[in-house]
């Protein structure tokens, strides 16, 4: 039970890191709250399925094929409904709850609300302490620190990555020295949203793919960035590792039922207790 | 005396005609599809109170009607119905300090996503505990009046909800509400204990969902956990801004429209959901005022011409 605890918290701390820096991204940049975060992960998932076992595409070429088509979809979606509303943090909100609920809907009617399974890249498993451990699971954290590594790296010596961050600190100032504001939003949101397909993408494997999945994804992300703080890499890690510990004490111990509900309470707790966070550096102005 | 205005005479031509439609249509299932919109009118013009007013989109507004709805379902077999409808609105008042307290700090998205997974929270309690709330299958409730008793005590609800609410929103409470959504700040600066206004919004507004509760559930006859689920919260969110915000009246309109729309559309569940978001996206990206807003717009259009002319 304990090993159950630690090994599957830590498979799910890796993967929220990732969902949760994709979701601050966007957010820290363009203080674009996007609703349909989770919707991205939902796509991504549904195009593996539909490559793997409609076009019975190789499992990896397939995952490279649906996280670049949900970047275009994310891109698409910033283009035609989040920029002529970015003036407003609420109708950013309600649209992009909307362009959700829509994509979770259109995914109802294309595959049914049947869960479904997608096979994974590389089957078999091994055992730690007991608890029987899919390769895939070892190469969804393996790929998911990877990624974390990419994201630091890209942000800290690319050009992109720094201008991002300029925009991040001070979006007036990033104008002034000739940054194209407008450019870094849409490559924040594009990055956004190809890390919450990669997730999506990695979890697919091992969960079943149904349309109401982006939810979860979506609020445990949200609570992350509240926990952690905004734009601290370190709290952002640290954030997702106790949220899915958290997760998997309440699931293994309580019911799995109530797994959600944990990290619910989680988010209503940092907000009214510690609305900066734990770190100090919170999101909440 | 406060003066008639255009509201109040078109709101009672309304009720009129829903009073006496029973009279030419006596098709059950219209008049289930009636009442249903009675009931989510209710909700959406009590939800306008905090989110129209006060301007903090409340996204779990179904914690006040789903806790009504399962008041009648613990009480129902054991109390008056009265007695029942009293309980429904007193649990939803606690509620509302139970969600309105962490939310008094807190304001804009931070505020619309805690709304939101407080009745998420309650969905999984109610999957979880089953041997007390009865699981996914949820609690069977008999209703005290007949489909055409329902029908007009949903009505007579939701006329004491709207001229409630109207005659709270055009009081200096309703201003206050209205100082505090354009800017706390400048309200607390003028001496406006703006927790306790935003507090008294949450309650007002729960108050009036959890009596629309107790009614709802027995509508359906059963209350179970998707009266928790997350596109029940949104339905209140989308005909409330389709309707107009911070109108009263509007959410009440967009309750009915939406209704009427998606069951007549109602082949498949999906489809319905499909519309309603659908309707929200474009009402967001066109018609940020709602249909009150766009009435309002083509009103104008009609009379400028008259207007530009006439004195004033």
């Amino acid at each position: 039970m304990a090993a159950d605890i630690i090994i599957f918290g830590t498979i799910w701390g890796a993967i929220y890191t990732i969902l949760a820096l994709g979701f601050t991204l966007i957010f820290g940049v363009a203080r674009i709250l996007n609703l349909a975060y989770g919707a991205m992960y939902l796509v991504a998932s549904y195009l593996i399925y539909s490559l793997v076992s409609g076009l019975n595409l190789a499992a990896i070429p397939a995952w490279f094929i649906a996280v670049a088509a949900t970047c275009l979809v994310g891109m698409a979606l910033y283009r035609v409904f989040i920029f002529p509303l970015r003036e407003s943090l609420g109708r950013v909100l309600i649209v992009t709850a909307g362009i959700a609920i829509l994509l979770q809907e259109v995914a109802v009617l294309a595959y049914s609300t049947e869960p479904r399974y997608v096979p994974t890249a590389i089957s078999g498993s091994f055992a730690i302490m007991h608890v029987r451990v899919t390769y895939q699971q070892l190469v969804t954290v393996v790929v998911a620190i990877a990624l974390v590594f990419v994201l630091h790296a890209f942000l800290v010596r690319s050009r992109l990555g720094r201008e991002l961050r300029a925009v991040a600190q001070d979006t007036e100032m990033a104008a002034l020295m000739g940054i194209s504001v407008e450019r870094v939003y849409l490559s924040a949101m594009v990055i956004s949203t190809g890390l919450a397909a990669a997730a999506g993408a990695l979890v697919a494997p091992f969960l079943t793919v149904s349309p109401d999945m982006g939810w979860s994804p979506l609020l445990a992300a949200f609570t992350i960035v509240v926990l952690g703080g905004l734009g601290s890499l370190w709290g952002t890690i640290i954030a997702a590792f106790i949220v899915a510990y958290a997760e998997m004490l309440t699931a293994f111990l309580i019911s799995p039922q109530l797994r959600d509900a944990v990290t619910f309470a989680i988010m209503i707790a940092t907000l009214t207790v510690r609305p900066h966070g734990i770190f100090g550096k919170g999101i909440v102005e | 005396m406060r003066r008639l205005t255009p509201v109040h005479i078109g709101l009672a031509v309304a009720f009129s005609g829903l009073v006496l439609l029973p009279l030419w249509i006596s098709n059950p299932y219209v008049l289930s599809v009636l009442t249903l919109a009675a009931l989510y009118a209710i909700f959406a013009s009590s939800w306008d109170i905090l989110s129209g007013y006060i301007g903090q989109l409340n996204f779990g507004h179904a914690v006040f009607f789903g806790v009504g709805a399962y008041a009648t379902g613990f009480l129902g077999p054991h109390l008056h119905p009265l007695f029942v409808l009293l309980a429904g609105g007193l649990t939803a008042v606690g509620f509302a300090f139970l969600v309105g307290v962490p939310c008094l700090k807190l304001r804009g998205p931070y505020l619309s996503l805690t709304t939101l997974v407080f009745p998420l929270i309650l969905e999984r309690l109610a999957f979880t505990f089953r041997d007390v709330t009865g699981g996914e299958y949820g609690i069977t409730v008999s209703s005290p009046l007949s489909r055409i008793g329902l029908y007009y005590a949903s009505l007579a609800l939701l006329l004491a909800t709207l001229t409630t609410l109207l005659a709270i929103a055009e009081s200096r409470i309703g201003r206050t509400f209205r100082a505090i959504g354009d800017d706390d700040q400048a309200a607390m600066a003028a001496g406006i204990n703006t927790t306790r206004f935003k507090l008294g919004a949450f309650v007002l507004g729960a108050a009036f969902a959890g009596l629309g509760g107790v009614l709802y559930a027995y509508h359906l006859r059963h209350v179970g956990p998707e009266t928790f689920s997350l596109f029940t919260s949104f339905s209140i969110v989308i005909m409330g801004i389709v309707g107009g915000m911070g109108t009263i009246i509007g959410p009440a309109i967009g309750a009915y429209f939406l209704t009427l729309l998606g069951e007549s559309l109602r082949e498949i569940e999906t489809f319905r959901i499909l519309i309603y978001s659908a309707v929200l996206i474009l009402c967001v990206m066109l018609f940020p005022k709602g249909l009150w807003g766009l009435g309002n717009a083509l009103r104008g259009f009609i009379r400028k011409p008259v207007a530009s002319g006439g004195p004033q």
